[in-house]
């Protein structure tokens, strides 16, 4: 499919020395993905290893999902997992790539995340669902799905 | 010195890649809210993915995805076996309003521009990696696009695609561009 743009950069955290961003918001019916960047200020480039950001994402109603270690293993079977299910396929200092399974309800969705050893608070930005389901209603097909001929 | 005695400890270099050959890193990029499909066949598609607008220049993924639920491994051409990849002869090319053009290919680079900042436009292109399931490779074009069309054309032989492309209005980017923010204003 080539996706919906969400026309937003949204700067999650930031301190003196790191800013988080999430950018990148790329969004499918059935979820969307985008880029998670720390940034780090040019006079503190270093980085601490073995630890890592956390993100959670909010619904209006509720739901959430997050990048924490009990959130990583897939279900059981070919069972699909309940969404809001996030993954992180990439996942380092500078950053990493999330995709999110299924599309928030119509409200505020909010993107939270810290980093205890980078000295990030829980920190958080909201952004308008409405966005991504705008976005999502704009994504269009390459190819015929061979399953619906 | 031993194969198993470890070199003493050097600090870094302090090298910084040029300004000209990478996003600013201190800027919140304004988002261009656009995708690009450059190209179709009936096995792959070539898009131009997440455009990123700052005052010096344009970020933005070129992408190769293939058509879901084609057999076997496709990544290498069985006529050409000792080139590893089908997406060697990939090369993009931006066409701006005021007849200027700009390529993805080495051979279009100064000789300098790693060690020179080049007059813009420059694109360059840090280098792409995937597997079946797709390739993406990052490009970055040093100065912003003058108003009016702008056209992003590549070239990909060993996929089947000739000349192809589309045009958007570079006011999309230019616009982004004055979205862009600083993420520390008093640095």
């Amino acid at each position: 499919m080539v996706p919906g743009v969400v026309p937003v950069a949204l700067l999650v955290a930031r301190t003196d020395t790191h800013a988080v961003l999430v950018d990148g918001l790329l969004v499918y019916p059935t979820g969307f993905d985008f880029d998670l960047a720390v940034r780090r200020h040019p006079r503190h480039p270093g980085h601490p290893w073995g630890d890592e950001l956390r993100l959670e994402i909010r619904f209006a109603d509720g739901r959430r999902a997050d990048n924490g270690p009990r959130r990583r293993s897939h279900p059981a079977g070919d069972r699909p997992p309940d969404p809001p299910w996030l993954y992180q396929s990439v996942s380092g200092p500078d950053g990493g790539h999330v995709w999110l399974l299924g599309l928030p309800p119509p409200g505020p969705l909010t993107f939270a995340c810290q980093w205890p050893a980078e000295r990030i608070p829980p920190s958080q930005a909201e952004l308008d669902a409405s966005l991504v389901l705008e976005a999502a209603a704009r994504a269009t097909s390459l190819w015929p799905d061979p399953s619906l001929s | 010195m031993s194969f198993f005695e470890l070199p003493a400890w050097q600090p870094p270099s302090g090298y910084r890649i040029p300004a000209w050959l990478r996003p600013p890193e201190t800027m919140v990029p304004g988002i261009v809210p656009v995708e690009l499909l450059l190209a179709r066949t009936d096995t792959d598609a070539v898009l131009v993915t997440h455009l990123r607008a700052y005052p010096t220049g344009l970020e933005f993924i070129l992408t190769i995805r293939p058509r879901p639920g084609q057999p076997g491994p496709r990544r290498h051409d069985p006529d050409q076996p000792h080139l590893p990849f089908r997406h060697h002869d990939l090369w993009l090319e931006l066409r701006f309003a005021d007849g200027q053009t700009v390529s993805s290919h080495p051979r279009s680079w100064p000789r300098t521009f790693e060690s020179e900042q080049p007059d813009p436009p420059f694109l360059y292109y840090h280098g792409g990696g995937g597997c079946d399931g797709g390739w993406r490779s990052g490009h970055w074009l040093w100065g912003l696009p003058p108003p009016g069309p702008l056209a992003f054309v590549c070239t990909w032989p060993s996929g089947g695609v000739p000349a192809s492309g589309v045009e958007v209005d570079a006011g999309l980017v230019l616009e982004a561009a004055d979205r862009s923010a600083t993420v520390w204003p008093t640095s």
